[in-house]
């Protein structure tokens, strides 16, 4: 009977042993510089959730109209950490920027396309040959307006390459001062509820898989982790909120971004928001470098290192299976 | 709670608890199994995933043909495999991974496909294509990517799995631990239970069990709870206090018997010493022998008294051994009492050892002492009494005999007496029957009374012996009361005439007539009584009344018959006298009145085998009153029919005519009972007042009821005058009352004018209703009393010429009764003895009838009416016997030989001619085969053949 007693006993104390919670710090304030495209949502979740203060961040939200926009923020020190696809990262790095890559926010094959004017002569892809493409350069849309012709036997020279920014790009289609546009989302959707018929977008998956990421400054890195792990950990609840109620994350963000929901939904499925570090960037990252000393749009001639560009410490700390990256 | 509950809730809670975690352990390794299959899959898939991304190097590296067909063949593979985990993987994580890798796989097939077109399209182009090269390396950067996403998801799928199997390894083994300490929870908790619950009570109420069981019955277990042990200490307890009250009980109890032993001891020994000390001074011997060995125990001063030996002597001997038992046979009795407890009572006669005659009434007892059995003998010494009663047995033999031997007398001298007696007044009677002058007549009518006298006196003499001897029986057959009666008026009233004196009988109306009993004997008595009141009663009447004395009871009814006179009366002392035997009131009487005396004593002792006693009333010189009561018997066929007068004679005014006032009374009463309007007068001259005197008045008499005998104007001429009177009209019937036979009176001189009814006196209802029946010309019936005499004289017209065999030795009494029955028209032949009679009747003699004296010389009539009986010519012949002795069994003895009937002699006429009529049957050949007329003609003094004209004298 005693027996019992001390059994029972230790089982109803066993609820009780929970982590004493730490003493409260004041917030730290941190100032993220992000898109308002889909491409950022993780972020955009955990800011309306208050997942960033839950983990004692006071979050500035940047927003910008594109990754390389954020970047150059981050960059010019106005941000303490961005958000960019890997094609403006690339190209930072090649120029000798000091950063550091935290971590993969998003990845997508179909966040990128070529949308043409059926009128203006382009059905198929093989007819962009010979017309005026818009593109802006330094970010995914150069890299994927470049794979997409190759794919289709299209020499860069056979095409004409009209640099825009990506807020240009409608009205230049418009105009008709180009035929088609290498542009993602929400552009592309907008451009392609816009033209309607009148329109045909290009994708293909398989030559172009683009990665979100949040990237920070070395010197933030070293000298502030902690904060990178609270984002992180913001982040990764924000993840989860997303994989758990994917209609309240929907809503969430389109309403942060002020976007028709139904816009939203649309290209909701062609992203995979998961906070991740693996080899797939550093493939890409490559990859890229590769193409842009080709085309000698970057002055360096020898491949970086990019395992020393990745900063792994933090997710491993806060999401050890996430990390694929040897470090 | 009880302790049943507390084990039934911890064994169902072990047991439940034991089965939930053995489903949950077996659950779990399940689950284990399951993951490792899992694992094994992921590993393969991991396997083949490696494979293929050594193969599609391969091809990146040399495009050549057999990379690219094992890249099919792996993708087909890897395809099957990541199905097979779609089907199987149930974890969403491990499914999650499969859905990605299957879109990698896809992803990478398409590229590689890509690649390979790409591939030969370069070598279509040459070789010199930059796009080819450039798309080859795009395309091989995203196959790189692709498979390193698909090599992530397999590594994932094959951690997560990984984990799972150690997930639920970790899991089995907690289990087991938890198993296994639930189980030993439970058993020590069940332990403790029983621990607590049990041990240590058990414990407690073992040790007061023990001290209670040592005797400490005042202690108390105490338990405390609800529980059976609880209930179990209360009840040791509640058994505790049972013991400590029997206890208390059984020790007051054994106080008390002990009391009660001691009281009993004290008592038994008073009783032994009581008993010793009536043993030891017993009068009676007793002797006690032990059954088996048979030695002697007990010998009291009287045994060795009586025995002659000394007590000492007779404890040493031993029953068995002791020779007088054999010579008395006492030891065969010993022997079966000790074997049956019967005990038996032996009169011993032995010579003692001092040589005295000894005489013992013993009683042999078996009586169980011990577990043995005893032989008591209780013996009273008898000898003195035994002595005088042999002495008293002697004498009483010597008396019975000599009273014997006068009884014996008596009965040989009445018989021998009664022989010549016999002779007398038959040859008497027959005399009569010639014609003889007035003086000799009057000499042979004197002596053929004074035989008939003689005859009653021997008669007297004969039945007191008979009843002194006890020989005399009773009969019980039905009667008619009125012809008891009527014989003894017949007996009686001749005398009473001679005397002047009036009988009358006083039966009141409605009395029982048909009765049962013995109407002879009955007879008898009244007669005696009768008898005696006729002859000690000068003047006067007397009355002869029957009364109905109680209710009827069973078929019986007591009457009271008494006999009035108005004779001499007697004094007290002469009344206690009449009744001893041979004596009579006053000597003087006997010199006066004659008689033996015995009447009286007779009339004693046979109400006496009646059950009834004499009662007498009587006062010197106011008469005798004699009554008894017997308890008659009622005939089943009854004619106590009433006389009660047909409807048109109710209310008949008659008249009595009697100087007697009990005859008035007596008469007046009948006529009443008959339903008559009654008046009564004195004498002759007072009825014809009366008679005249009624016509007057309107209301004439038609009845008139006459004594014949009445001083001054006698019946008879009264009658006369009444025939005469013109005034008396209409004139009346008349019944005239005689004390003579009414046939006398027809005959005698014709005095009577017809039409008159004749009654003879004294007067029962029944004649007296019939005559005043017939005198109306109302007699429906014939006259339910008819004359006898008249019966039996038609009856024998009848058989006239039947043939009588007589066998008698006496030559007297041959020749009185052959006479007497050739008298009666019967053809007579006489045997001697026995031998001629079975001759006579061998010889064809065709007899109608035997009459067959008993005792003859040569052969017997017993024997006689064998031998005939053996004869065939003889069959149906009727054999009448002849004998003086009127006993039962005589009866009984002659019917036995075979004979039908008897008759007493000395022969009476009546009786002789009632067995003719009717043992002879009437028929052809007989009625007026010998003589003629009438037999009362024939009997009329001279009117009969001399004596000595019959056959074989």
């Amino acid at each position: 009977m005693r027996a019992v007693i001390i059994v029972a006993l230790c089982l109803l104390t066993l609820p009780g042993c929970r982590k004493l919670s730490l003493p409260k710090q004041p917030p730290r304030k941190i100032t993220i510089a992000y898109t308002t495209q889909p491409d950022c949502a993780l972020v955009q979740i955990a800011v309306g959730k208050g997942f960033f203060a839950e983990e004692g961040l006071q979050v500035e939200p940047q927003l910008h109209s594109y990754g390389k926009a954020a970047l150059s923020s981050l960059l010019e020190g106005k941000a303490d950490l961005a958000t960019a696809a890997e094609t403006p990262i690339m190209f930072a790095a090649l120029a000798g920027a000091k950063l550091r890559i935290v971590a993969g926010i998003a990845s997508t094959s179909k966040n990128n396309a070529i949308f043409a004017r059926k009128d203006l002569g382009i059905s198929r892809p093989e007819e962009l040959k010979g017309k005026r493409i818009g593109y802006t350069p330094g970010t995914t849309g150069e890299f994927f307006l470049e794979s997409f012709l190759t794919a289709n036997g299209i020499p860069r020279q056979d095409a004409v390459p009209v640099p825009l920014q990506p807020d240009e790009m409608a009205a230049a289609l418009g105009a008709g001062r180009v035929a088609a546009v290498s542009c993602w989302n929400f552009p592309l959707t907008r451009l392609r509820r816009a033209l309607g018929e009148r329109g045909v977008a290009f994708f293909d998956p398989q030559i172009y898989t683009q990665t979100f990421n949040l990237v920070a400054r070395q010197e933030s890195v070293a000298k502030n982790p902690g904060a990178i792990g609270s984002a992180l950990r913001a982040l990764v609840k924000a993840e989860g909120f997303a994989r758990e109620h994917p209609g309240e994350a929907r809503a969430l963000v389109a309403a942060a971004l002020n976007v028709d929901p139904d816009l939203l939904g649309e290209v909701w499925d062609c992203f995979a928001y998961q906070v991740e570090l693996d080899r797939r960037l550093i493939i890409t990252l490559e990859d890229q470098t590769r193409w842009a000393m080709k085309n000698r749009l970057a002055g360096a001639q020898e491949m970086p290192d990019y395992g020393g560009l990745v900063y792994p410490d933090a997710l491993a700390a806060v999401k050890p299976d996430a990390v694929t990256i040897n470090r | 709670m009880r302790i049943a509950t507390s084990l039934k809730i911890s064994s169902s809670l072990s047991i439940g608890t034991l089965v939930v975690l053995i489903a949950v352990l077996f659950w779990s390794l399940g689950e284990t199994g399951k993951a490792r299959q899992d694992g094994l899959l992921a590993d393969t898939i991991q396997d083949t995933a490696f494979e293929r991304t050594s193969t599609r190097d391969e091809y990146l590296l040399y495009h050549e043909g057999r990379a690219k067909r094992e890249w099919a063949a792996e993708n087909e593979a890897i395809g099957l495999l990541l199905s097979r985990a779609a089907r199987e993987l149930t974890d969403p994580e491990s499914r999650a991974a499969v859905q990605q890798m299957r879109g990698a796989v896809n992803d990478t097939s398409a590229i590689f496909g890509r690649i390979v077109r790409n591939t030969e399209g370069l070598r279509a182009a040459g070789g010199g294509s930059g796009t080819y090269q450039e798309l080859e390396k795009r395309l091989v950067s995203q196959m790189l990517l692709r498979t390193s996403a698909l090599q992530k998801y397999a590594n994932r799928m094959q951690a997560s799995t990984k984990d799972r199997v150690l997930h639920s390894f970790n899991r089995s083994l907690a289990l087991t631990v938890i198993f296994v300490v639930v189980a030993v929870a439970i058993t020590l908790c069940n332990s403790a239970l029983l621990n607590k619950k049990l041990r240590r009570r058990l414990e407690a109420l073992h040790a007061g069990a023990e001290i209670i069981g040592a005797g400490n019955l005042e202690y108390r277990i105490h338990c405390l709870g609800s529980d059976e042990l609880v209930e179990l200490a209360g009840t040791i307890n509640e058994m505790t206090e049972k013991v400590l009250l029997s206890t208390s009980q059984l020790k007051r109890l054994n106080a008390d018997l002990e009391k009660r032993i001691a009281l009993r001891t004290r008592e038994l020994s008073e009783s032994l010493d009581l008993t010793r000390s009536v043993i030891a001074e017993s009068a009676a011997g007793i002797l006690a022998y032990r059954g088996e060995s048979g030695e002697c125990v007990l010998a009291n001063r009287a045994a060795a008294a009586i025995l002659g030996a000394s007590e000492r002597e007779l404890l040493a001997q031993n029953f068995r051994e002791i020779p007088v038992w054999r010579s008395c046979a006492l030891l065969e009795s010993a022997e079966q009492v000790l074997a049956t407890g019967r005990p038996e009572r032996r009169e011993l006669h032995f010579f003692s050892s001092f040589g005295r005659e000894v005489w013992l009434d013993t009683a042999l007892v078996r009586i169980s002492n011990a577990g043995e059995f005893h032989l008591f003998l209780f013996s009273d010494d008898v000898t003195e009494r035994k002595r005088a009663e042999t002495e008293t047995l002697l004498a009483r033999e010597a008396a019975e005999a000599a009273n014997r031997a006068k009884s014996e007398f008596l009965a040989n001298m009445s018989h021998e007496i009664r022989t010549p007696m016999n002779a007398i007044s038959g040859m008497s009677y027959l005399a009569l029957q010639t014609e003889l002058d007035p003086r000799q007549r009057d000499y042979v009518a004197k002596i053929l009374q004074s035989s008939e006298s003689l005859l009653g006196v021997v008669n007297d003499i004969l039945d007191f012996s008979k009843i002194e001897a006890g020989k005399l029986e009773l009969e019980q057959t039905p009667f008619e009361l009125g012809d008891v009666l009527e014989r003894l008026g017949t007996i009686i009233a001749g005398k009473a005439a001679e005397n002047l004196l009036e009988v009358l009988f006083s039966l009141p109306a409605g009395l029982p007539r048909s009765l049962v009993g013995d109407p002879l004997r009955l007879g008898q008595i009244l007669g005696n009584l009768a008898g005696n009141a006729v002859k000690f009663t000068e003047r006067g009447h007397i009355v002869i009344a029957v009364e109905q004395a109680g209710p009827e009871e069973s078929g019986g009814i007591p009457l009271t018959f008494s006999v009035c006179d108005t004779g001499t009366g007697m004094t007290p002392e002469q009344v206690a006298k009449v009744f001893e035997p041979f004596s009579q009131a006053d000597s003087s009487i006997t010199r006066r009145y004659g008689g033996t005396g015995l009447g009286l004593t007779i009339v004693t002792r046979l109400l006496g085998l009646m059950g009834a006693t004499l009662t007498v009333e009587s006062r010197p010189g106011h008469g005798s009153r004699f009554s008894f009561t017997v308890r008659m018997g009622l005939a089943e066929a009854r004619s106590d029919a009433r006389e009660v007068a047909p409807e048109e004679l109710r209310g008949l005014r008659s008249l009595v005519v009697d100087d007697s006032a009990p005859a008035r009374k007596i008469l007046s009463d009948m006529l009443t009972s008959f339903g008559f309007r009654v008046g009564a007068v004195d004498s002759g001259r007072a009825a014809l007042a009366e008679l005249e005197r009624a016509v007057a008045g309107g209301d004439p008499y038609a009845l008139v009821l006459l004594d014949w005998a009445m001083p001054e104007m006698d019946g008879a001429e009264t009658l006369r005058r009444v025939r005469r009177e013109r005034a008396i009209s209409p004139q009346p019937a008349c019944v005239m009352l005689t004390a003579l036979g009414g046939g006398g009176l027809q005959d005698q001189d014709g005095m009577l004018p017809k039409g008159t009814g004749i009654v003879a006196k004294p007067v029962q209802p029944a004649p007296l209703f019939d005559s005043v029946l017939e005198l109306f010309g109302k007699a429906a019936h014939p006259p339910a009393h008819p004359d006898l005499l008249s019966v039996q004289v038609q009856a024998l017209g009848r058989i006239r010429g039947a043939r009588v065999l007589i066998a008698e030795d006496n030559p007297i009494n041959q020749q009185v009764a052959r006479e007497i029955m050739q008298q009666a028209g019967m053809l007579v032949q006489v045997a001697d003895n026995g031998r001629q009679a079975v001759a006579a009747v061998e010889g064809g003699g065709r007899f109608d009838l035997v009459f067959m004296d008993l005792q003859m010389p040569v052969m017997d009539g017993y024997q006689a009416t064998r031998l005939i009986r053996e004869l065939k010519e003889a069959a149906g012949l009727p054999i009448v016997a002849m004998t003086a002795h009127a006993m039962a069994e005589e009866r009984d003895r002659c019917l036995q030989a075979g004979m039908d009937d008897r008759v007493t002699k000395p022969i009476d006429t009546g009786e002789l001619f009632a067995a003719l009529i009717k043992w002879i049957p009437p028929g052809p050949g007989l009625g007026g085969a010998v003589g003629g007329g009438s037999l009362l003609r024939e009997a009329q003094p001279g009117g009969i053949a001399p004596p000595g004209t019959g056959e074989g004298a």
